[in-house]
């Protein structure tokens, strides 16, 4: 008799992806009460039993449907050795990304591209630098790289620069000379900084050179051309499998 | 952090015995082992989370599903109390372990009539022991006991070494003052506790120098710590805490 039940929720579990109201109601109380201003983006059912997966302010957490416990961390789903938590973020990464259509980025892209890869980049930040020095490669390789500027704060004068290149005329020349550490004199206009910047933290992005494919699953970190065109094979490849 | 866990683990055995585990139980430890088969696991109890098992691997928490499918490492929160389970998990055992840990395994460093006492892991080679150690006077003046543990760190070569000499020396507070005032003691040995306070650091999840820790096993940042007046007040504050009854559930 309990089995059946116990396997009939779980059936529900399945069927029903997102919170019904109170439980939403609840979850929300919950994190208010330890977090007053969370501005709550997801709540859904998570893959484990009894756990929702809660987005807010960018980050994943895992709260209980009465609201009574809220895990902060790592969750590991131990046969396949994925980090729920991660991949709790690829739907706001996803929606974050459809945020930012592309003349608000800085596209280098072969003729005939296979892949297509947002890279959030910040002008001082060293493996930004690394990453683009080998922009022709990746290029060759069948990767177009749209660019998002991103500025850190820890890079003080980074949001200055970032500006500059962005108010160019030739933005996509700007960036190069600016990756290979050329002095641009300041210039300044309207532009899109500020706004990827508050969307990006809404993803969760909290480094740079941050990879993402756009259905926001993030490949790194910074990543060679041959590793990152055979980390974009082997995810296309694994597609049909995962598709709902 | 779970190479670190795997690390930890490998470092050290401390098991208790397992009582006759449940399917449960099995399960969650089947599951750690599975993702570290090294792991030795200290206690597996129900966790408050419902349908989880709390495990503790050498001082560290993980939370483990019943069916042994998912694991969860981080900071469980239970949310009508506001209250940190895992971290207050972690001082429990760590207030228990001191409690049991005897006076003559440590250095005492103690005023006529302490108000508190303070347990300080502590490595003759870390800058900020030893400038906690120069304030030990007013740490004792403001009535704070310190009961030092010797906790050699591995990236300070030749650091059990001192502490073993320091441990060795006829006067123990004299010697453990003049290695922190930078006095070589050259080489001593002796039958020592350094081995065994070592583990039990590292049973205890501790993995810094100082690390500076209350009766109840709470650890105290070091910030606060390092300063005799700032560690009195957050003394006095806990104990102003414990006093008042608290609405338990």
């Amino acid at each position: 008799m309990l089995k059946f039940l116990t396997s009939a929720t779980l059936f529900l579990g399945v069927v029903a992806a997102h919170a019904a109201d109170n439980t939403t109601q609840a979850i929300t109380d919950g994190l208010h009460k330890l977090a007053p201003n969370a501005k709550i983006q997801s709540i859904a059912e998570s893959k484990i039993p009894g756990l929702y997966n809660v987005v807010a302010d960018g980050h994943v957490i895992f709260m209980t449907g009465d609201g009574k416990y809220l895990i902060e961390g790592h969750a590991i789903d131990i046969d396949s050795r994925v980090d729920l938590a991660h991949e709790g973020m690829a739907d706001a990464r996803k929606a974050g990304l459809a945020k930012i259509p592309e003349d608000k980025k800085l596209v280098f892209a072969p003729p005939n591209p296979k892949y297509t890869v947002t890279v959030f980049t910040d002008v001082d930040c060293p493996y930004c630098r690394e990453f683009h020095k080998q922009i022709a490669e990746y290029n060759k390789l069948g990767i177009a790289v749209e660019y998002v500027l991103y500025p850190l704060s820890i890079h003080p004068g980074a949001d200055k620069k970032a500006q500059t290149v962005w108010c160019e005329k030739d933005r996509n020349t700007a960036y190069t000379n600016a990756m290979n550490g050329q002095t641009l004199p300041p210039k300044t206009c309207s532009n899109p900084i500020a706004e990827i910047g508050s969307i990006a933290q809404t993803m969760g992005i909290d480094g740079t050179p941050a990879i993402l494919t756009s259905d926001g699953t993030q490949l790194g970190g910074y990543v060679a051309p041959a590793q990152l065109v055979q980390q974009l094979e082997s995810l296309k490849n694994k597609k049909p499998a995962t598709a709902q | 952090m779970i190479k670190k866990l795997l690390t930890a683990a490998a470092l050290m055995a401390v098991s208790f015995a397992a009582t006759a585990a449940d399917d449960g139980e099995k399960a969650a430890r089947d599951a750690i082992h599975s993702l570290l088969p090294m792991a030795i696991i200290d206690q597996v109890v129900k966790s408050d989370l419902p349908g989880f098992y709390e495990v503790i691997i050498n001082g560290q928490i993980v939370y483990v599903t019943q069916d042994g499918k998912y694991l969860l490492q981080g900071s469980l929160y239970e949310v009508p109390t506001k209250k940190d389970l895992t971290a207050a998990r972690i001082s429990k055992l760590r207030g228990e372990a001191l409690a049991k840990l005897p006076a003559s395994k440590e250095m005492i460093f103690a005023p006529a009539n302490p108000k508190y006492t303070v347990t300080v892991f502590t490595d003759v080679d870390c800058p900020y022991c030893r400038q906690f150690h120069k304030k030990i006077d007013e740490y004792n003046r403001a009535g704070i006991a310190v009961r030092y543990v010797l906790y050699p760190l591995d990236i300070h070569p030749g650091a059990d070494k001192k502490a073993a000499a320091v441990w060795c020396a006829d006067d123990r507070n004299a010697a453990y003052t003049a290695a922190m005032n930078g006095k070589d003691l050259g080489k001593a040995d002796c039958s020592n506790p350094v081995a065994e306070t070592k583990a039990l650091g590292v049973a205890l999840g501790i993995n810094a120098t100082p690390t500076i820790l209350a009766d109840d096993g709470t650890s105290i940042d070091n910030t606060t710590a390092m300063s005799p007046v700032a560690l009195a007040a957050a003394l006095d504050k806990k104990a102003a805490a414990k006093a008042k009854p608290v609405a338990s559930r």
